[in-house]
C-alpha cells in the first residue's frame, strides 16, 4: 500500500519565498518527498494592467505595458508599438528597427542570464550567481546609457524610438558582447557542465514534445523539447527578415529531451545566437530618421484592430489592440507565454522530488507579472 | 614530570594544586584561547575566501581589514532574543548539542602534552559526540511544530545515518593498522615530514582519508549537503525557527562539530601536531615546554583550518545535492570504498606480520 493513502501531507510554497519568480502560491500534496499533485493560486500581483492601459492616451500606455514583463520590458513595448503601427499603417524607419533589434537581443541576453542566476541561487551556487549578475550589470549599464533606465526602459514609441542612439553606443554594445562571449566558457565550466548540476537538472522536469505542442508552449522551453519554432524566423517582424536567426534546439545530450538541463543549455545557446544577431545588425545600422514624425502626441487612431506577436525571452508574446477612433485604446490584451508555462508546470511537477519543484519552475522561466497582469 | 605538573607549571599555579582545579583551568583556557578564537578566525577566513571566489569584497569595515567582523556578529546575535515559539527546538539543540560539545573538550588532541584526559577509545569519543550532535539536530527537527522542521529533520536523519557506516568503518580500519584507538597510537606511527604522515602508510589510507572526510561532511550536513536547512523549498528547514542568540550558539556548535571532525582527520591521517626536522626533540632538550606546546598547537590548528577551507572551497563551486543523492552516494559509493579500505588495510597489516 502506498504511503500516499495512509497520510498525504500538504506543503505550501509561496506566495513570498526565495526561489520563486514572483508572488505566487503553490499548494503541493506530498507522498514523503515526492509531489503527488500541485495546485496554484495566482492574483498576488494583479494590477488591472490592461484596463489601466485603456485609460491612457496612445503614447502614455508605454510605461504601463513595460510592467507586463518588467525583466524584459522591451518586448511588450515592441508588441504594443507594432500593433499601433499596424493600425496607423506607418511602420518604423529602418534605423529604428535596427535599434529595436539591438535592444531586444540585449534584453533577451539579460533575461536569460537572470534566469540562470536564479537557478544558481536555488541550488546555492553563489559563486556563479555573483558572476552572472556581474555580467548582467554590463547590459543594464548599456540600457542606462541609451534610455536612462535600467529596467522599465520606456524607450520605444509608436513609429520608432524615443531618442536616437548616442555616439559610441554601438561600440560599447560590441565590447559587452565580446565580454559575454568570453564569459560563456566560464559559465560552462562552473555551471552548465558541472557534474553536480547535471545530477540536479538532467532527467528532471521533462517537458515532452507532445505536451509542449498540445499546450501551445513556445520559446526556449518548446525549443528545448525539440520544437524549432521561433517567431523571429517563422513570422519575422521589425526587420528580423533581413537577419540570420539561429534557432538552437534541445537534443537531450545529457539527459532526456526537454529536461531542465536542456532548457538551461538552450538558453545559453540563445545567448550566443543573440550575440551573433547583435554583431550582424551593428555592422549595418542604417542612417536616416529614428522615428516617424516629431514624436508628438498621437491624437487619435482610426477604428480597427490589430494583433502582433514578438519572440520574448519566454516565448511568443502576442498583443491585441482595438481602436474606436478615440485618443486612447479601446481594448488592449496580451497573450503572454508564461500563462501556458504555468499550465504545463502543474502537469509536469507530479512525481518529482520536493527539492526539484523550484528548479523545474525556474527552468520554465515563468514570469508572474505576465500571468497576473 | 607528569602531564598534570607540566600544565600546573604552564598556568603558573603553585605546586600541589589539586588535579580538578588544573583541569578546570585547562578546559577554560581551551575554550577561551583555542576554540572561540578559532571560530572567529575561521569565520573570517571562510567569508573572505567566499567573497574572493564570488568577485566580492567581503567583510572590510570592522577592525583592520574587517578582521573583527565575526566578533561583532557574535556580540550582535547574543543581544537578540530568539522567537518565542522555538523553545523546544532551542532546548534540544542547546542541551544535547551543547552537551556533546562539553564532553569532548578534555579529550581534544592539541599537542603532545594534551589531552589532559587519556582514554583507550579517545578517537571514537569525539565521533560519538559528533553523532550526539547530529542526533540533536534530528530531534530538533522532529520536536518542531512546523512541517518544514519535520521534513528537515527527516532529511537530516536519513543523511547522517547513511554517513555513519563509512565513517566508523574507516576509523576501524586505521585503528587496526596502528593497533589501538588512543591518540598516542596514531601519533607514534607518524613523522613530521610529509611522507611520514599516516595517509601515505599504505595504498588504502588515501582512500580512507577521502571517505572519512566526505562522510564527516555528510554527517554534519555541511554545504553542499545541507538539504535539511535550505531556504528555497523548506524555508529554512530545521533552522526555520532558530534565531537571535540561539542562532549564534547554534552556529558556534556547528563550527565546533566540523572543526572537531577536521581535527580528528588531521590527527589520524595528516601527521597530527608532529613538528618536522626534529624540532620537538631540540625544544624538549632545552626544556622549552611552553614554546613546544604553542608550536604544536599552531601546527595542528593550521592543518585543521586548511582542511576546513578546502571543504569550504569545494562547497562554493558545487550546487546543493538532493538528500536522496547524498544518501545514494553514502550507501553506494562511500560504504563500499570504506569496506575496501578496511579489508585492504587489514590484509596489508596481516602480510606485514606474516
Amino acid at each position: 500500500m502506498s504511503s500516499e493513502q495512509d497520510s498525504p501531507s500538504y506543503w505550501v510554497i509561496g506566495p513570498y519565498q526565495s526561489g520563486l519568480p514572483g508572488p505566487i502560491r503553490f499548494c503541493l500534496e506530498l507522498d514523503g518527498e515526492l509531489v503527488v499533485r500541485c495546485k496554484v493560486q495566482t492574483g498576488f500581483l494583479h494590477r488591472g494592467l490592461e484596463k489601466a492601459c485603456e485609460l491612457h492616451a496612445w503614447d502614455s500606455v508605454i510605461p504601463y505595458v513595460d510592467h507586463v514583463d518588467p525583466e524584459a520590458a522591451i518586448f511588450p513595448e515592441l508588441a504594443y508599438c507594432l500593433c499601433v503601427e499596424e493600425l496607423t499603417q506607418s511602420p518604423a524607419p529602418a534605423r529604428a528597427q535596427a535599434g529595436r533589434i539591438l535592444l531586444c537581443e540585449l534584453s533577451r541576453i539579460s533575461a536569460h542570464i537572470a534566469n540562470m542566476a536564479r537557478l544558481a541561487d536555488i541550488v546555492e551556487l553563489r559563486t556563479i550567481y555573483h558572476f552572472l549578475l556581474r555580467d548582467r550589470e554590463k547590459i543594464l549599464d548599456l540600457f542606462e546609457l541609451i534610455t536612462g533606465a535600467r529596467f522599465s526602459l520606456r524607450f520605444l514609441r509608436p513609429g520608432g524610438l524615443a531618442f536616437d542612439v548616442t555616439d559610441g553606443f554601438i561600440e560599447r554594445v560590441l565590447d559587452t558582447c565580446d565580454l559575454i562571449q568570453a564569459r560563456l566558457k566560464e559559465y560552462n565550466d562552473l555551471f552548465t557542465f558541472n557534474h553536480s548540476l547535471l545530477k540536479r537538472t538532467s532527467f528532471v522536469g521533462v517537458l515532452p514534445q507532445a505536451l509542449a505542442q498540445a499546450a501551445g508552449v513556445t520559446g526556449p522551453c518548446a525549443r528545448a523539447s525539440g520544437l524549432a519554432f521561433d517567431v523571429r524566423r517563422s513570422h519575422p517582424y521589425s526587420g528580423y527578415d533581413a537577419v540570420d536567426v539561429t534557432v538552437p534546439v534541445g537534443t537531450g545530450e545529457f539527459g532526456a529531451l526537454g529536461d531542465c538541463h536542456d532548457r538551461v543549455l538552450t538558453r545559453l545557446r540563445e545567448i550566443s545566437a543573440s550575440i551573433d544577431i547583435i554583431k550582424e545588425v551593428s555592422a549595418r545600422v542604417p542612417g536616416g530618421p529614428f522615428r516617424i514624425g516629431d514624436g508628438g502626441k498621437i491624437e487619435s487612431i482610426s477604428s480597427g484592430e490589430a494583433y502582433c506577436r514578438v519572440e520574448s525571452p519566454r516565448g511568443l508574446l502576442g498583443c491585441y489592440l482595438a481602436s474606436t477612433g478615440k485618443d486612447r485604446p479601446a481594448r488592449i490584451q496580451f497573450c503572454p507565454p508564461s500563462f501556458t508555462l504555468l499550465e504545463v508546470f502543474l502537469k509536469m511537477v507530479g512525481g518529482n522530488y520536493l527539492s526539484d519543484v523550484l528548479i523545474i519552475l525556474n527552468s520554465l522561466d515563468l514570469c508572474v507579472s505576465e500571468v497576473d497582469r | 614530570m607528569g602531564t598534570e605538573q607540566l600544565w600546573s607549571q604552564f598556568f603558573w599555579l603553585p605546586n600541589g594544586t589539586s588535579y580538578w582545579f588544573v583541569l578546570l583551568i585547562y578546559l577554560v583556557c581551551v575554550y577561551v584561547f583555542v576554540i572561540f578564537p578559532s571560530y572567529l578566525f575561521f569565520s573570517y577566513l571562510d567569508r573572505k575566501l567566499g567573497a574572493d571566489l564570488q568577485a566580492r569584497v567581503g567583510p572590510n569595515r570592522t577592525g583592520p581589514i574587517g578582521f573583527l567582523q565575526p566578533l561583532a556578529d557574535v556580540i550582535k546575535l547574543l543581544q537578540k532574543e530568539g522567537s518565542s515559539g522555538a523553545w523546544p527546538t532551542n532546548l534540544v539543540l542547546l542541551l544535547i548539542g551543547g552537551g556533546a560539545l562539553f564532553t569532548t573538550v578534555g579529550l581534544l588532541p592539541l599537542g603532545s602534552l594534551s589531552p589532559f584526559v587519556q582514554v583507550d577509545t579517545a578517537v571514537l569519543l569525539p565521533l560519538i559526540a559528533a553523532l550526539v550532535g547530529a542526533f540533536s539536530l534530528v530531534l530538533a527537527g522532529f520536536f518542531g511544530d512546523t512541517a518544514n522542521q519535520m521534513i528537515g529533520g527527516a532529511r537530516f536523519c536519513a543523511q547522517s545515518l547513511s554517513a555513519l557506516l563509512p565513517a566508523i568503518t574507516t576509523l576501524l580500519a586505521v585503528g587496526i593498522y596502528v593497533g589501538g584507538f588512543r591518540w598516542s597510537a596514531f601519533i607514534e606511527v607518524q613523522q613530521g615530514a610529509l611522507f611520514g604522515w599516516s595517509i601515505f602508510s599504505t595504498p588504502f589510507h588515501p582512500l580512507g582519508f577521502l571517505v572519512f572526510t566526505a562522510s564527516g561532511a555528510m554527517l554534519f550536513g555541511s554545504a553542499p549537503m545541507d538539504g535539511w536547512a535550505v531556504s528555497p523549498d523548506l524555508r529554512g528547514g530545521i533552522l526555520s525557527v532558530v534565531s537571535g542568540r540561539s542562532l549564534g550558539l547554534f552556529r558556534f556548535f556547528r563550527f565546533y562539530g566540523l572543526w572537531l571532525w577536521s581535527l580528528i582527520t588531521v590527527v589520524v591521517f595528516l601527521g597530527a601536531w608532529k613538528l618536522p626536522f626534529g624540532i620537538r626533540e631540540i625544544l624538549a632538550a632545552e626544556s622549552l615546554f611552553k614554546t613546544l606546546l604553542i608550536s604544536e598547537l599552531l601546527i595542528i590548528l593550521m592543518k585543521t583550518f586548511s582542511m576546513m577551507l578546502i571543504m569550504s572551497w569545494i562547497s562554493h563551486v558545487i550546487p546543493r545535492l538532493r538528500v536522496d543523492q547524498v544518501t545514494d552516494t553514502a550507501w553506494k559509493i562511500l560504504t563500499p570504498l570504506a569496506l575496501t579500505t578496511l579489508i585492504g588495510i587489514t590484509l596489508w597489516k596481516g602480510v606485514q606480520h606474516w
